[in-house]
């Protein structure tokens, strides 16, 4: 599977893909679509992404975190396009030879790729409206750029 | 000229998914650009400091002079997961 998919995501191919004897611990974590945001009721969201850098960006991060963690596989794929709401946007899948590690490393790697992926939910609200969610501006953005005003 | 392509929120805000831009100064700077994209198109003048740009799978900082035969892509905050 892609890392990036507009494919419904397939958390069996992904327990396949990170079969290890030598793990005693696994961790998945998923993100869903929920019902509501900021006090609105939602009913589906579309995710778009920069396509040639977040595959880019999600194959560092998962070697970022085998190097990070005593971790030994790590793997994370995110969808895009309309999902509808209890679909999974996102799934990152750690092992680890203990269980300590594999909850930091899956913490690590969800916690940055929501400061580093190049992708944008649009919500649809029950009210009829829609708007992008507010997010993290990346690294090199003025506002985060030490250099941007000199 | 150089191709400017839009992500996201930068979309509704341009009401394109694509720019054009000429009459650039020689080898811009990407903090050059996008105060010229600010001062011709006020509509995104009021996200660009939260930009951050990319040409091809890298980000480009705002001091970097520009590869003018590739599309700058700019990327508003992210907000995947």
């Amino acid at each position: 599977m892609s890392r990036m998919t507009d494919q419904v995501l397939d958390m069996d191919q992904l327990l396949r893909e990170t079969e290890n004897d030598a793990c005693g611990a696994l961790v998945v974590f998923g993100g869903i679509v929920r019902n509501h945001h900021a006090g609105k009721g939602v009913t589906g969201m579309s995710y778009s992404a920069y396509g040639p850098m977040a595959e880019k960006v999600l194959a560092e991060l998962e070697q970022e975190t085998l190097e990070k963690f005593p971790v030994s596989e790590c793997r994370i794929v995110h969808r895009t396009g309309d999902l509808g709401i209890g679909e999974a946007s996102v799934l990152v899948v750690v092992r680890a030879p203990h269980r300590g590690d594999a909850f930091d490393g899956a913490r690590y790697a969800i916690d940055t790729l929501k400061v580093r992926l190049p992708v944008w939910k649009h919500d649809f609200y029950e009210d009829g409206s829609e708007a992008y969610q507010d997010g993290v501006p990346l690294e090199t953005a003025a506002e985060r750029d030490p250099g941007a005003d000199q | 000229m150089l191709t400017v392509e839009l992500c996201g929120v930068l979309q509704q805000a341009a009401g394109d998914r694509r720019l054009e831009l000429d009459a650039l100064p020689e080898q811009p700077t990407v903090a050059a650009v996008l105060e010229l994209l600010g001062e011709r198109h006020p509509g995104l003048a009021p996200h660009l400091r939260r930009v951050a740009c990319a040409q091809g799978d890298s980000l480009v900082r705002q001091d970097q002079t520009i590869d003018m035969n590739r599309p700058l892509v700019l990327l508003p905050p992210v907000s995947g997961g």
